[in-house]
């Protein structure tokens, strides 16, 4: 991962808007309590990572403006930051092995990288819940479940089928992010004309 | 007339008694959370004592924290329900049927929680973030100190374009009608006007020959305790790991 000047200033850029994002939005939606705040979340700054990485295209560009902001969210005034931080940091994770595979920025790329990024906040609870807060895994599993049949209004016993609609929610959160981030990327690159 | 004023020293009852280096400070926090994670919920109250030991003599604010309403509002939400649906209804309280096998997995919960928070706040208290990106300078993660720091600076700039974007949009009843539009064209007018001022900065960096590869990482602090530190927490892993093994 080695960047040039302009290159990082790029990065910090898009670090910033994510970390920004964060420490406010994402703050105030976890304060309130807003349902599928993390999705959410995760998908608006995927957006901007995606849209960094445009201009960057190179290895490790979006895994380093994840680590920006997860680093920013440090500033959160309330809760547990660390949370929030691996989230941040798992999801620019996935996206930055998604691009990596494909040589050139593509929208199928992005779409892909978006959809994998918004899927960790599947997983995320598990992780961290049952490692740092040692919530027993059985109890997140009740709690994905009544999260899927509160949203989609199916039946709790037809566990198999609401995990499948909660990864497809993700996958379509997160592939319109992508989508999106394709899109208003170009859009700005034209604005600022290169 | 010419008064000398005597300024008075004034003590912080929260300041701490022992200052680590940052590497001190991270194998503290890597220590805590470690044992927090891998220890079994009946052996965490002999490392809540020694985390709250560690806190009150290096970071003292981390506990006047933990003290916040907030905080026992948590606590409370972690240990209530299991009292009540954490197993079966062994014993009654005030009336009503609580599980004993609850309390104990709840206590569990709030002390691994207590631990993670006072490690996670102490070192956010104690560490610097442009210490932070000096560490990870040293393990290959170049520039990471210069982009955390323009992008530190850039929150302002960032606060302040989002600000006049979002009441120039209000006053030309951009949020009435078709909100969607005009959320993005928020959402490009401050990527925009960022990335010009960003674009400016990185120019400067330039035109003074800055490179990340040439730039000298920034420099951690170092403290005369932590050598003693790591040998003091590798002798209470120690006994932790002895005493396991003879029960």
């Amino acid at each position: 991962m080695k960047f040039n000047a302009r290159e990082l200033v790029i990065l910090a850029v898009f670090g910033a808007l994510w970390g920004v994002a964060e420490i406010s939005l994402g703050s105030l939606l976890h304060i309130l309590k807003v349902p599928l705040t993390g999705l959410f979340m995760t998908a608006i700054g995927i957006v901007i990572a995606l849209i960094g990485r445009l201009y960057v295209p190179k290895f490790g560009a979006t895994l380093f403006t994840g680590l920006i902001a997860a680093l920013l969210k440090m500033f959160s005034l309330g809760g547990i930051v660390i949370n929030p931080m691996i989230g941040i940091m798992a999801a620019s994770l996935l996206a930055e092995i998604v691009l990596s595979a494909f040589r050139r920025p593509k929208r199928l790329a992005f779409v892909l990288a978006g959809g994998l990024a918004v899927l960790w906040t599947l997983v995320h609870p598990f992780f961290t819940q049952s490692f740092l807060a040692g919530r027993g895994v059985l109890v997140i599993w009740l709690n994905l479940l009544d999260e899927g049949t509160r949203l989609f209004g199916l039946n709790p016993n037809a566990a198999w089928i609401i995990v499948v609609a909660l990864v497809l929610l993700r996958l379509l959160v997160g592939g319109i992010a992508g989508w999106l981030a394709w899109n208003l990327g170009h859009t700005i690159q034209k604005r600022i004309g290169n | 007339m010419i008064h000398t004023s005597v300024r008075k020293t004034i003590v912080h009852p929260w300041q701490p008694v022992f200052n680590f280096g940052t590497r001190g400070y991270l194998l503290l926090f890597g220590w805590l959370v470690g044992l927090a994670m891998f220890l079994p919920g009946q052996r965490l109250w002999p490392v809540v004592l020694l985390s709250l030991g560690i806190a009150a003599l290096t970071y003292p604010a981390a506990i006047r924290r933990l003290l916040h309403w907030r905080w026992l509002v948590f606590f409370g939400f972690l240990l209530i329900p299991n009292l009540l649906w954490g197993g079966p209804g062994d014993a009654e309280w005030l009336g009503v049927s609580v599980s004993l096998a609850g309390l104990q997995k709840g206590w569990a919960m709030v002390m691994r929680s207590f631990i993670i928070i006072l490690a996670v706040d102490g070192l956010a208290a104690s560490v610097s973030i442009s210490e932070m990106a000096g560490l990870f300078e040293r393990i290959g993660l170049q520039g990471l100190g210069f982009a955390l720091g323009i992008a530190v600076n850039l929150l302002p700039t960032l606060r302040q374009t989002a600000m006049q974007t979002w009441h120039s949009l209000w006053l030309r009843g951009g949020f009435k009608r078709q909100r969607l539009q005009a959320m993005r064209f928020f959402l490009i007018t401050v990527v925009v006007s960022t990335l010009r001022r960003a674009m400016e900065i990185g120019l400067a960096a330039e035109a003074r020959a800055f490179s990340p590869e040439r730039a000298r990482p920034l420099p951690l602090k170092t403290g005369r305790a932590d050598p003693i530190l790591a040998g003091l927490l590798l002798v209470i892993t120690l006994l932790i790991a002895a005493s396991m093994s003879l029960s």
